[in-house]
């Protein structure tokens, strides 16, 4: 489903700053497949993820979605495939328009936005559906702004989101690193629900051992800018949290 | 024409510039300062044209377009070629003053006896009622057909743009492309805006536009404490309320000019009249 093939990629080029996030990385996820990215600060987990997502320009290599070469696709063409969900709840959502509109913005992810009124009563009767099956207390409150919400009510609506039209990849970007520990839980039970019942192929970077332990069936570990480690299968099921550590450690 | 009778009509001929400072700095957030320029350039098309005995109402969509092209040019200095906003509006507002001195070919243009907006549209009522019908009409039009546009999908994709631009993008909406049509639209209707104000008084002058900026932001800014006491959330009563906010801005002005200021001061009371709303919530939090 995502194919890497040597991807590069620097920062501040030429200068003493100079970051070479991503080395000549090359990865195949299979379709459905839920892979944890674990790494130290720095070691290029978002330079990733913002790869994948087209928010930022390789500087050589390539990136393939569903076969389709993306490489040169700005990010807002590659949201055919993909969906995202920010560290910061407040990147996935538009805080002054109500939940509906933001439901109604994300069910056209994939689509055009035509000049025609689409927030019907039809639509208001699906969102509201979808959203009361994650019991947030919202019900009957669409028409309230995105901004008045929490964090956390933010997070599981941006998850909601992104299933609400045709998704092949997701991108979680440390989705539960602003929540507090429960509603970290919650939210984090809610995204493994939804990428179990819509089989996403995913992408978790995370710093949450116990995360990277309990969901997911694969397990990649970056270190500057390279895969270290790449674990999956039985392998995986066998992993333990002092190992996770001592990844860490090298 | 009586004190009110003014305020209400130059409130609703500067209804349009505010409702174009509407969207350009609150629903995109974008500080567009390219409106000097696109109001001048309504009021210069609207005179020639009306001068070259073009139909009134033909006219309307002819300054309106040209304000339009005038928006997207900033627009795609910003996007594009990634200019600070500012400094993209100033290049074209500067730019525009000289294409306005050669559209009117000199620096006022009065429309003597060529037949204006309201010569076209008149109601057998006295000039100034007739006036104030036609403004009326025409600004509820545009308030409804703006309202609408923003409610469809594509008008929450604008919104969206100027109030979360990572996650619009990431839902599929190419944001340069929005913010020029957004900008396009914004000076649009400041080039209506000038078209009204040219009708209105008569003529076209090259100063017309300087510092406008403010009287729409004034505008913009009282119809926001307007649309916050009387509770109004939805985009078009928060449109309806800026162009209250445009009537009430020029009801305060007329008072300043009747408690006897100089007219010459007349900027000078707008700049610090905008400087107090905007600082208030400010000065209120430090006190």
């Amino acid at each position: 489903m995502i194919r890497l093939e040597h991807i590069d990629k620097r920062f501040a080029t030429g200068t003493a700053a100079e970051v070479h996030a991503l080395r000549d990385l090359s990865i195949n996820v299979q379709e459905g497949e839920f892979v944890v990215v674990l790494g130290s600060n720095g070691s290029g987990k978002s330079t990733l993820l913002n790869a994948i997502a087209g928010t930022i320009r390789l500087d050589g290599g390539g990136i393939y979605i569903d076969g389709h070469d993306v490489t040169r696709l700005p990010d807002h063409s590659r949201s055919r495939w993909v969906a995202r969900i920010f560290q910061n709840p407040v990147m996935g959502t538009a805080p002054d328009l109500s939940i509906l509109e933001n439901f109604r913005l994300a069910a056209l992810r994939t689509k055009t936005k035509k000049a025609t009124v689409g927030t019907s009563a039809e639509f208001r009767t699906m969102v509201e559906e979808h959203v009361n099956t994650v019991g947030l207390g919202l019900e009957g409150k669409l028409d309230q702004a995105m901004g008045t919400l929490s964090g956390g009510q933010r997070q599981a609506l941006a998850l909601l989101m992104a299933v609400m039209d045709e998704t092949k990849v997701l991108l979680l970007d440390e989705p539960t690193a602003a929540l507090d520990p429960r509603t970290a839980h919650t939210v984090m039970e809610l995204a493994n629900r939804i990428i179990q019942k819509y089989r996403l192929t995913t992408l978790l970077v995370t710093h949450q051992m116990k995360d990277a332990l309990q969901y997911g069936d694969r397990v990649l570990f970056l270190t500057e800018g390279k895969i270290s480690k790449d674990v999956s299968g039985k392998a995986r099921n066998e992993l333990q949290i002092n190992d996770l550590l001592r990844w860490f450690e090298v | 024409m009586s004190f009110y009778q003014t305020a209400l009509l130059l409130g609703f001929a500067y209804g349009a510039l505010a409702l174009g400072i509407f969207i350009s700095m609150r629903i995109f957030n974008i500080p567009d300062i390219t409106t000097d320029g696109s109001f001048t350039l309504g009021g210069a098309v609207t005179a020639v044209l009306t001068l070259h005995w073009m139909p009134p109402l033909l006219a309307l969509p002819v300054a309106f377009a040209c304000g339009t092209l005038a928006g997207m040019v900033t627009g795609w200095i910003h996007t594009r070629l990634k200019v600070n906003a500012l400094l993209a509006g100033i290049l074209v507002t500067s730019a525009l003053y000289s294409i306005n001195l050669a559209i009117m070919g000199r620096s006022n243009l009065p429309l003597f006896g060529s037949p204006t907006l309201f010569t076209t549209l008149s109601l057998p009522v006295g000039s100034n009622t007739n006036q104030l019908i036609v403004l009326t009409s025409i600004i509820l039009v545009i308030t409804f057909l703006i309202g609408y546009l923003l409610r469809t999908d594509f008008g929450l994709a604008m919104r969206a743009t100027g109030n979360n631009e990572h996650m619009i993008r990431s839902l599929g909406v190419n944001t340069d492309r929005m913010k020029i049509i957004g900008l396009g639209l914004a000076n649009g209707l400041t080039a209506l805006s000038g078209y009204l104000i040219t009708n209105v008084q008569g003529f076209a002058d090259i100063n017309m536009g300087i510092g406008i900026v403010l009287l729409g932001l004034g505008a913009v800014m009282i119809g926001e404490i307007f649309s916050r006491a009387m509770l109004l959330r939805s985009i078009t009563g928060q449109m309806i309320s800026v162009v209250i906010g445009s009537i009430v801005f020029r009801l305060l002005l007329g008072a300043a000019l009747t408690v006897g200021i100089d007219p010459l001061y007349l900027k000078l009371v707008v700049a610090v009249f905008v400087l107090i709303t905007v600082s208030l919530p400010n000065l209120r939090r430090t006190a």
